[in-house]
């Protein structure tokens, strides 16, 4: 009896080990290589207002206000399946702001120093090329009497 | 007999000058019917090159007269100044040129002096027929050192014509009160006075007074007197008087008249395309938009202030007569609607609602528009809308931002100006594709407010 308890115990003790480093490594903290991106405009300045999606992915990741930077490991997609940023993998971004034009980029993810910066490039209100219409006195225009189409006719 | 001989004998001496000057070598300037007009143009003188070519001979290069009208010359057959066929016509400003001019001066200063013992005017006295022949007419020539030429042959001369008056006035027949002969009443002959009294007596001269009387009482006709100054027998034009120069006083202009009706719109018309009503007019138009009754004439007084607003540069004044007109007076007038949309396009993201509603009744209106202008304003309009709701847009994401309290609120608004921004970048990248016009900003525009490619895609 106590070979087949010590058996069993040493078994289940040996499976929990087994699992856990899977679990680990599922986690947040485990499998996936974190990848950070900044967006930054012209100027070298941080774009407060950027979001960052993956083309997949239904949600938009803001951008910290202060530095502009977003980092993460993994991504969920609408079926609820994890996008984790594993090291070899090519990953796309959409990056947009208000007033920026958006910019896709694609990285692959290397083993440590996932550091992306985009520059984005701000939109060209060109409103002012529009010509103006001239305006006209409210003058009287003479009736058409041609009769020919009406429906009298 | 003697006068027919010497009629005869003037008249071949007349030919005769004529034949010689027609035979001479043309210093004379008479015309040969024969020779070519040296003119391409057919005129009888031209200007060619600067100077003035007739009929008289021309010279070579080498100092050889030759005709006119020979082209090209006949030793060394260099061009001639009648060479060119192809001289246009001479102008002619009215003035002569300066060799022509010195002629002229020439000929007036050396005129034909008459004979001063004859008189030209008074028949010759006591002539007889039988044994005088008859004189011939003098050469009268008029004295005119100046000549003036006239640049308009219509006008009338200036100066009047002026007969030439005699300095000893001839005595007059006809005179009531001639005074009696001393001799004759002298004498008391009964015959002579009779003679006096019937036949009135000319005026005696003053200096020879006893043989002026002695004459009258013989001779009652009147006497020609040798006259004291040689030229009173030529007719003489007064010199003229130089006429004195206009006096020209500097008129100031009147001072425009101020009008202040505004009853015929018409007459305004001009001054408000120039910006030029004055404050009157205006305030009279303002006054008569606020009494009229109808609405189209209201339209028809707005437009006018409109129209002087924009030429004067008053943008704030426009825009509040352009707001005025829009809400209360009326709003079908796409053209107006899409320059009141433009101008508030170009403030601030506070105007950006009133971009999008001003564009949306130029939109209802579009029908009004045709061809290119529907196209292109059109487009226009769909733009100045993309762009206000993209302003909206980033003005709530940066207000979400810097939200503390009222994030949820502002992330409410976010959301709906993104969806506004998508929704009328899509329309314009619609319109423009369906239209054939540039697509590369409305593509840009979406792409941004949707964040990706996808929801743009055709």
């Amino acid at each position: 009896m106590k070979r087949i308890f010590s058996w069993m115990m040493a078994t289940a003790m040996a499976a929990l080990f087994a699992v856990s480093p899977l679990a680990l490594a599922g986690s947040k903290s485990g499998e996936g290589t974190r990848v950070r991106i900044q967006v930054l405009d012209n100027e070298g300045a941080p774009v407060q207002t950027a979001v960052i999606r993956h083309p997949e992915e239904a949600d938009r990741h803001r951008v910290n206000s202060v530095d502009g930077t977003w980092e993460d490991e993994v991504l969920y997609l609408p079926d609820g399946s994890p996008l984790l940023f594993l090291p070899g993998e090519v990953l796309v971004f959409e990056i947009s702001a208000p007033g920026y034009e958006t910019t896709v980029i694609s990285y692959q993810v290397r083993r440590r120093g996932n550091d992306v910066k985009v520059t984005l490039a701000e939109l060209a209100y060109d409103s002012g090329d529009i010509d103006e219409p001239m305006m006209s006195f409210g003058r009287d225009v003479p009736r058409d009497e041609g009769g020919e189409a009406g429906p009298a006719n | 007999m003697k006068r027919i001989a010497l009629g005869s004998l003037v008249l071949a001496l007349a030919s005769g000058g004529l034949a010689w000057a027609a035979a001479g070598s043309g210093a004379s300037g008479l015309i040969n019917a024969d020779e070519p007009s040296p003119c391409q143009d057919g005129w009888a003188g031209c200007m060619v090159g600067g100077e003035e070519l007739s009929h008289e001979p021309v010279t070579d290069s080498a100092g050889r007269p030759m005709p006119a009208s020979l082209r090209v010359s006949w030793f060394d057959l260099a061009a001639g100044p009648a060479f060119s066929p192809f001289q246009p016509l001479s102008e002619y400003s009215g003035e002569l040129p300066a060799n022509a001019a010195s002629t002229d001066a020439v000929v007036a200063a050396d005129p034909v002096e008459a004979d001063p013992e004859v008189d030209p005017v008074a028949e010759p006295a006591g002539q007889d027929q039988d044994t005088a022949a008859p004189d011939p007419e003098p050469v009268v020539a008029e004295l005119d050192p100046e000549p003036e030429v006239d640049p308009d042959p219509y006008e009338p001369d200036p100066e009047p014509y002026v007969e030439p008056v005699r300095s000893d006035p001839e005595p007059s027949r006809f005179d009531p009160d001639p005074e009696p002969s001393r001799g004759s009443s002298s004498t008391g002959s009964s015959l002579n006075g009779s003679r006096a009294s019937a036949d009135p007596e000319p005026e005696p001269d003053p200096e020879p007074a006893v043989q002026g009387s002695r004459a009258s009482a013989s001779d009652p006709e009147p006497k020609d007197e040798p006259p004291d100054d040689p030229n009173a027998g030529r007719s003489i034009e007064p010199d003229p008087e130089p006429e004195p120069e206009p006096i020209v006083t500097e008129i100031a202009p009147e001072p425009p008249k101020m009008d202040l009706g505004c009853d015929n719109l018409v007459t305004l018309e001009p001054a408000a395309l120039m910006g030029k009503l004055n404050e009157g007019q205006r305030s009279c138009l303002e006054e008569r938009i606020r009494n009229t009754g109808t609405i189209t004439q209201k339209d028809k007084i707005s437009r006018v202030l409109l129209i002087n607003a924009e030429a004067s540069g008053s943008k704030k004044e426009w825009e509040r007569l352009a707001k005025r007109h829009l809400e209360d007076i009326d709003r079908s007038d796409p053209n107006l609607c899409f320059k009141y949309a433009q101008h508030l396009s170009r403030g601030g993201v506070g105007r950006a609602w009133g971009v999008i509603k001003w564009s949306d009744y130029a939109l209802e209106n579009k029908s009004q528009w045709s061809g290119t202008t529907y196209k292109t304003r059109v487009y226009a309009l769909y733009q100045l809308k993309a762009e206000a709701a993209m302003k909206l847009w980033e003005d709530a994401n940066k207000k979400l931002v810097d939200a503390g309290a009222d994030r949820e609120e502002w992330a409410g608004k976010e959301e709906k100006y993104r969806g506004m921004a998508k929704d009328y970048s899509r329309e314009w990248l619609d319109y423009a594709r369906a239209s054939s016009q540039d697509t590369k900003k409305p593509m840009s525009l979406c792409v941004s407010a949707a964040g990706s490619k996808k929801f743009c895609q055709d």
